[in-house]
């Protein structure tokens, strides 16, 4: 992409094609006005598209494998760990990741702090990926993922703290998917469609408040049906949706920090120049939320370990693990910010960020797998079960970076007056329009191969 | 209790006393008594009677306060020393064959005052007093030396013929 | 954003509605269940491992009751009271191919071996049926924990939520996965008014049926009437808030392989500190945050910062 962007391409950022006035095509807009061939040109030219393949060449017969034979062939079938990766990882670390969209809604639609405006539909997107991705993880989990809807539908246990889980993760989905439609509509050229959903955007964001407040909790409070098994240093009956839901927001922050911090590095093509020029203060202003939030979660983890007496347990071998994790994920990104902070550094700001996510998932993972059944046995999950975790994070990665290629999200869509009248989708130029080859690219082609 | 060590053994003794025959009068005893009510696992045994009446001398071990020197155990001893003897020396007549059926479950507990509400049942009393006293006297103890099994019971305990083809001594267990 | 009609407002309700609905029932129900103490009637079995003498006799009752698959080694062969699993540290369990297993302990105990039975204790309020967001469970009246696999989804909530890690999963079906524990034979005895399979296969009456109340009686009755043969303990009676099955043993517990360390109420209140939130959270932070959002618009926005970290507090 960046080959074309030297070479004077501008990617789709409108209705219509500045060349000639005419409107895109839905094909063109997926090909970001490229030619099939520019298009696939620039795919083959991205190294990470080659990892991503081998990836997927080993990861999805993998996954076919888990469907035919069984959760048993991908998984160590332990009755004493029934939770593995897919949901210590794609559960418990994917959801608090995807914190971002209902702080970021918070802080610029209800608060009206306009300076996050720019990275507002960024971290929508990272709350509804991330939540559709733990799905997907889900889905690979259950040993019935085909009657997923069955809590929504068929059968309520409704005293079920994951019941609870369930209806807000689908209805979160759901807000989050309304919220995103509103580039998507831009996107696909809805406009009647897109005003309708900004009407909504304040119901949307408090519902998504309290949908998140309760469900990033309550994923803290599952555990507390398995006291004695999750290590006392990492229980609370009492705190543990605190923990949680505090967590969620350092977590969810630093997400948005480390998703832009790659997004800068790899498609600052794609980015507005508003987007751009703003980052570095976002990050700043982003960074302190997240330290407020990591000081908040200290202070009540200290709290919690008071409370229910567990200073004794620190002596022993997994008292140093849970100092480790302290001191790695929430003590040093404390120290890590405020310097940060003072100095106006975005690069540190950043490398703290990567350190804090590090460490929130270090944390998820030891209190639902590494740390559960502290005192039967250890267990190191399957390796066929570590594949499909990954294979399923690269398609996360995949749809990321597709969505963002495409719809407005770190640029705006120039939108054109007369057409925000249209009330039906854009998915056909208009009859008289000469499709391809536009003269516009054709002068660019051969540069590209060389 | 040491001399009961010397016990010679004749055979299968027996252990259920199901179809035994009444024997109500203390003056005689039965020479054995032969049980069956076991016997879609093994086939019936037979008690005998007089050999265990040979190594004790005191048939209150068995037979609580309805014969013998008198009650062994202190708590029995407080009503029983002085009581009356049990009206049947048969098992049968006070450990019921079927302890947990609904009937014998109502029936303990329509008698709120009832003092013998821990009774065992039949099978239990014959196995906790024998098995128990073999046990601990080095008397044989295993299954197979009062039970000779019947192919229904081989069935049942996947043994002998119906042993698992292969098996090995680890199930799969994670 | 600018402007906030009514209508937009209303708009905005219905949506955030929706869910709260979903929310309101779950938390409703949970403090209906706040008082629960068990069925009246509720059946129950006093194991006695005084009194087993670890013949598998109940094991093998089991698996012909509920056809369950062959087993690796016949029920008469009591090597496996030798097998462990992960490098010793645990004994045989219950698994898809069986509801009960019986274990040798304390073997070099005064009065060992102590041999121990294991199925599902038919908890009085369980965590399994209390955790599982379809209902899978049923505690019926007659005190037995009962499972259907027709609603399951197969989340496993329950084998994470079980103290005594009974339930067990068939990993190795592909198209009907399912819980596999012991039901006190509810469908084929229990609810006819008849004894378990295993009760009324065991030889020592280690077992002992009744109802769980005359058995508390009778548990406390056999420590008080033997004085020094049994630990001062009836297990089961308060663990986990109480459970159908309960133990009587003459070593400490912990030897025997219980978990000493329960709680003593049930499993599900442990969720309560939260569960008490969400009405609140319901309730309170719709008004809140339309309220911030009000008194952000009216131009007070000198507060730079992100608010993100408040919205823990
Ligand atoms: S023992 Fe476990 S499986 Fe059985 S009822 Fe209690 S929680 Fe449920
Ligand atoms: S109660 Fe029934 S299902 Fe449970 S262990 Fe006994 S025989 Fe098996
Ligand atoms: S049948 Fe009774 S004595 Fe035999 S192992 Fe089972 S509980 Fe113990």
């Amino acid at each position: 992409m960046k080959h074309l962007i030297k070479k004077g391409f501008s990617p789709v950022n409108s209705l219509n094609n500045p060349d000639n006035g005419h409107k895109w095509s839905l094909w063109q807009k997926l090909r970001l006005g490229l030619t099939p061939a520019e298009y696939f040109q620039q795919l083959l030219r991205n190294p990470f598209n080659w990892v991503l393949c081998v990836i997927f060449a080993i990861g999805l017969p993998i996954i076919v494998y888990r469907y035919v034979m069984g959760l048993g062939s991908v998984m160590h079938a332990s009755y004493d760990y029934p939770w593995g990766l897919f949901l210590g990882f794609g559960l418990f670390c994917m959801v608090p990741l995807s914190a971002s969209g209902f702080l970021l809604g918070t802080t610029v639609e209800l608060f009206g702090h306009k300076k996050f405006k720019p990275i507002l539909n960024l971290a929508l997107l990272n709350g509804l990926l991330g939540y559709f991705f733990a799905v997907v993880y889900l889905l690979v989990d259950l040993g019935c993922p085909w009657r997923l809807y069955y809590p929504m539908f068929v059968s309520w246990g409704t005293a079920a703290v994951l019941f609870l889980v369930g209806w807000h993760v689908a209805t979160y989905l759901s807000v989050q998917i309304m919220e995103v439609s509103e580039a998507f509509f831009a996107w696909i050229g809805w406009p009647a469609a897109k005003k309708y959903i900004h009407g909504a955007t304040i119901g949307l964001t408090v519902a998504g408040i309290i949908l998140s407040t309760l469900h990033q909790g309550a994923l803290g409070t599952l555990l507390t049906y398995a006291p004695g098994k999750v290590h006392p240093l990492w229980y609370s009956s009492e705190f543990m949706w605190i923990f949680y839901l505090c967590s969620s927001i350092f977590a969810g922050l630093c997400m948005v920090i480390a998703v832009s911090t790659i997004v800068e590095k790899t498609m600052a093509w794609r980015c507005s120049r508003e987007f751009l020029d703003n980052l570095g203060a976002i990050t700043i202003g982003l960074a302190k939320g997240a330290s407020m939030a990591l000081v908040t979660y200290f202070v009540i983890k200290l709290i919690g370990l008071t409370h229910d007496n567990q200073w004794s347990y620190l002596a022993t071998g997994w008292g140093k693990w849970y100092m480790l994790e302290i001191s790695l994920g929430v003590i040093l990104p404390i120290i890590l910010f405020s310097i940060a902070i003072r100095k106006n550094s975005v690069g540190l700001v950043r490398f703290t960020a990567f350190i804090t996510i590090a460490g929130l998932m270090m944390n998820r993972l030891n209190t639902a797998l590494i740390t559960f059944n502290w005192n039967l046995y250890q267990e190191i999950p399957h390796p066929l079960e570590t594949i499909i975790s990954v294979t399923i994070f690269a398609l996360f990665i995949v749809v990321y970076r597709f969505i963002l290629y495409r719809l407005p999200i770190l640029y705006t869509w120039q939108s054109v007056p007369a057409l925000e009248m249209a009330t039906v989708p854009v998915l056909e130029p208009a009859e008289t329009v000469p499709v391809q080859p536009e003269p516009h690219f054709a002068t660019v082609m051969p540069s590209i191969e060389n | 209790m040491k001399s009961r060590k010397i016990w010679v053994w004749r055979g299968i003794v027996a252990l259920f006393f199901i179809a035994a025959p009444a024997f109500g009068t203390v003056d005689e005893p039965p020479a054995s008594v032969s049980i069956g009510s076991l016997s879609h696992l093994y086939s019936e045994v037979v008690f005998d009677h007089d050999l265990h009446l040979s190594v004790t001398d005191d048939c209150s071990v068995c037979h609580h306060h309805r014969f013998g020197k008198g009650v062994k155990e202190e708590r029995c001893a407080r009503c029983h020393s002085e009581s009356q003897g049990t009206f049947s020396a048969r098992c049968s007549d006070c450990h019921v064959e079927k302890p947990f059926s609904v009937e014998h479950i109502m029936m303990m507990e329509a008698d709120p005052k009832r003092y013998h509400i821990d009774m065992t049942g039949l099978k239990g009393a014959y196995h906790l007093k024998c098995y128990n006293c073999h046990a601990a006297m080095g008397a044989p103890s295993e299954c197979g030396d009062c039970h000779a099994r019947s192919d229904a019971g081989d069935r049942f305990y996947h043994s002998g013929i119906y042993a698992p083809a292969g098996g090995s001594p680890t199930g799969k267990h994670e | 954003m600018s402007g906030i009609s009514r209508r937009k407002f209303l708009k905005s309700t219905v949506i955030a509605g929706g869910s709260a609905a979903a929310a309101m029932t779950s938390a409703k129900s949970a403090f209906a269940m706040k008082e629960f103490q068990g069925y009246p009637d509720s059946m129950g079995v006093l194991v006695d491992l005084t009194r087993c003498i670890g013949c598998r006799t109940c094991e093998a009752a089991c698996n012909k009751e509920h056809n369950l698959p062959e087993p690796a080694l016949p029920f008469d062969n009591l090597s496996v009271f030798d097998e462990t699993f992960h490098e010793g540290k645990q004994k045989r369990r219950t698994t898809d191919k069986a509801y009960t297993v019986v274990n040798r302990y304390a073997e070099q105990e005064p009065g060992g071996p102590v041999y121990r039975k294991i199925q599902c204790n038919h908890c009085s309020e369980p965590a399994c049926l209390t955790s599982c967001f379809v209902n899978a469970y049923k505690k019926t009246k007659e005190g037995a924990v009962v499972y259907n696999p027709n609603v399951c989804v197969g989340c496993r909530m329950c084998m994470v939520a079980c103290p005594f890690g009974i339930p067990a999963y068939s990993y190795d079906s592909a198209l009907h996965p399912e819980i596999i524990k012991c039901n006190f034979c509810y469908d084929t005895r229990l609810k006819n008014g008849k004894p378990p399979a295993c009760v009324e296969a065991c030889p020592q009456e280690a077992l002992t049926f009744g109802h769980r109340k005359t058995l508390v009686k009778t548990a406390h009755e056999r420590i008080r009437s033997n004085p020094g043969k049994y630990v001062d303990h009836v297990y089961g009676e308060t663990e986990v808030g109480g459970t159908s099955w309960m133990y009587l043993s003459s070593v400490p517990f912990e030897q025997v392989g219980f978990n000493t360390t329960l709680q003593h109420h049930p499993i599900l209140d442990n969720t309560k500190s939260f569960l008490g939130i969400v009405p609140m959270v319901l309730g309170i932070w719709p008004a809140m945050f339309l309220g911030f959002h009000l008194l952000a618009k009216g131009g007070k926005t000198e507060n730079k910062e992100s608010n993100a970290g408040e919205s823990c507090k």
